[in-house]
């Protein structure tokens, strides 16, 4: 119900995070409220953390919408991601996620990835009070 | 209802397992998650939570209190120091190419406990409380020190009315001595066994009459012991592992039902030896290999072997207080129940601690047998030592089952605040609970089967793993 959909991305968007300079309506023609713009070059993680970069890889751009009901999470969501993803680039746009990577690179899963990290900051963010009176009742002498 | 903080992740089949804090799992689909996270529950969600025990009307009303004992139930508490590791000497007759734990030659001098240091640790053992103890004695080889090795049994005898010692020996050369010592019934032996002949010779003997005699004390020992009374373990080589069934086949020759399959340790000198790239991958997928081989054999001749580690994180995801390893520990404080004194009378958290400071990276000793536990230096690692709120693992679906390692994470990157994903010990962890759920959700009769036999129990049932459509 909420999955990510992707949308290209031009050259012109490319300068313009390089830029930082975000206009995110014009290029999409649509009301973004909020995006997030991720520049990957395209890789493999390894488990362990071994990162080569592929071969032949070129780049390609993928946007990730948020649901409104999400968007207050995007922040931290793209603090967990450059945290993740070191060789991504990102900026916040306005309804939604963008990613530019690489030939290679699994779209749709780093697409489903990205909606995860919202929803965890979600789930982590609604619940810390929970937690915290948890571990308050629990510890306490 | 309030549901408490559901982590999930994506397996391997496309389905999406989620857990909360005080370990209830389930597995569901991935609309699940998008309704969970939208805050979009059909009554059908709601009912499934409400009867697993994932939410709770008010504070303190009987599904909270219920989730805070199970969540406090599966916290490690401290508690008092009744283990016990001792290295009366670091020399050893042995030259294993991984060894490590930085051997002494069998001749060197001045790598063993000196009378000073004996009797400090004997006046350590004698400040510690309550009725049992369990010493194990590590080394080097320690039975090259027997007489060593019989001054703390007798001290703990007459102090502890319940004391336990474990020997890890080579079992290369054993004297009328030795075989007396080991044939106390409060007295185990721990030894290693590479698998099949073959491989034990290359990794560790190096010489067939050397091999012959480990294999005739261990066939002595078995023959002279109780099953049960004799434990080992196999160290791997990703890059030249043993032949798993023949490693089996051995193992249970010599009536081991319990294989801990170890990878070559980081901490020490053994961090030299070259596995090629991508070690840990394929040990992963070695370790799986394993677990599936096992099942398979379980079922075809009905008699059951097991992984130990495997077992050990099974039963950590299922019971409470199944948290002996200190891997699967949460929290995992250091010098609580157990610590480590060396060859020269120095205290060390962990073994690795004591194999990570050898090579001279760092001091992680925390005193010694004349001064005392440094405890201010115990705290600075007990502030790295728990999973809860480290800001990937309070996302990850296996936080409630894991624990932290911080002596590894310190020994590969130097530092305890590495990206945990990207941890040597997170990437097998994460590796082996997968590998954990994949069969607890496997529906075939050999999984069930073993699955039983891991855990226990007369049979293995389905509804034991939760499922919500």
């Amino acid at each position: 119900m909420h999955s990510p959909k992707a949308y290209p991305v031009t050259s012109r968007r490319r300068d313009c995070i390089i830029n930082r300079t975000l206009p995110g309506h014009s290029i999409h023609q649509r009301p973004f409220k909020y995006a997030l713009i991720v520049l990957v070059a395209a890789r493999i993680i390894a488990s362990g953390g071994d990162m080569t970069k592929l071969p032949d890889a070129t780049d390609v751009d993928v946007v990730v919408e948020i649901p409104p009901q999400f968007q207050k999470y995007a922040d931290a969501a793209m603090l967990r991601l450059q945290v993740l993803y070191p060789a991504c680039r990102l900026a916040s746009l306005g309804g939604g996620i963008s990613v530019i990577s690489s030939g290679g690179f699994a779209q749709d899963q780093f697409r489903k990835d990205v909606l995860h990290v919202v929803y965890r900051e979600k789930i982590y963010a609604e619940t810390l009070t929970m937690r915290q009176a948890l571990v308050a009742a629990v510890t306490s002498r | 209802m309030n549901v408490w903080p559901l982590k999930f992740r994506e397996m391997s089949d496309g389905s999406v397992l989620f857990s909360d804090d005080a370990g209830g799992f389930f597995k569901s689909s991935h609309s699940f998650l998008d309704r969970y996270a939208a805050d979009s529950l059909t009554p059908v969600d709601g009912t499934f939570l409400r009867e697993g025990n994932h939410g709770f009307d008010r504070e303190f009303d009987l599904p909270w209190t219920s989730f805070a004992y199970r969540w406090a139930r599966r916290q490690a508490r401290p508690t008092r120091m009744n283990y016990v590791i001792l290295v009366p000497t670091l020399r050893c007759n042995l030259t294993c190419g991984y060894c490590q734990v930085s051997r002494a030659p069998e001749n060197a001098s001045g790598f063993d406990w000196s009378a000073e240091t004996l009797a400090g640790v004997l006046s350590f053992l004698g400040g510690l409380e309550g009725p049992d103890i369990k010493i194990e004695f590590q080394g080097g080889e320690p039975l090259l020190r027997v007489d060593l090795l019989e001054a703390v049994q007798d001290f703990c005898r007459g102090k502890f009315s319940r004391p336990q010692f474990v020997v890890c020996t080579n079992l290369q050369v054993l004297d009328e001595r030795a075989w007396a010592f080991l044939d106390a019934d409060d007295t185990f032996i721990s030894t290693s066994l590479d698998g099949d002949r073959a491989t034990h010779e290359r990794q560790r003997t190096h010489g067939s009459e050397v091999t012959d005699a480990f294999f005739r004390n261990l066939e002595a020992a078995v023959s002279r012991y109780p099953e049960g009374k004799i434990s080992a373990l196999p160290t791997v080589d990703v890059a030249s592992p043993p032949d798993f069934d023949a490693l089996l086949d051995n193992y249970e020759r010599y009536g081991i039902r319990s294989v801990y399959l170890r990878p070559i340790n980081h901490q020490g000198f053994a961090r030299k030896v070259r596995q090629g790239d991508n070690v840990l991958a394929r040990w992963n997928r070695l370790h799986s290999e394993f677990i599936n081989l096992l099942i398979a054999r379980n079922h075809r001749t009905g008699r059951f072997m097991e992984e130990y580690y495997f077992s050990q994180c099974l039963k950590r995801v299922l019971r409470f207080d199944a948290d002996n390893h200190v891997d699967i520990r949460n929290p995992n404080f250091f010098a609580s129940d157990y610590v480590v004194i060396d060859h020269d009378g120095r205290f060390y958290p962990t073994d690795e601690a004591r194999m990570l400071s050898r090579i001279g990276r760092i001091d992680l000793s925390i005193g010694d047998v004349g001064t005392g536990i440094d405890r201010e230096k115990v705290e600075v690692l007990n502030s790295g030592a728990f999973n809860h709120f480290d800001p990937d693992c309070i996302h990850c679906a296996y936080q409630p089952f894991c624990g932290t390692d911080v002596i590894d994470d310190v020994s590969r990157y130097g530092r305890i605040d590495a990206r945990r994903t990207d941890t040597w010990f997170c990437g097998r962890q994460m590796s082996l609970f997968d590998k954990v759920f994949e069969v607890l959700y496997r529906k075939d009769e050999a999984a069930r089967a073993s699955l039983a036999a891991w855990l226990g129990l007369v049979g293995w049932d389905d509804s034991m793993a939760p499922t919500h459509p």
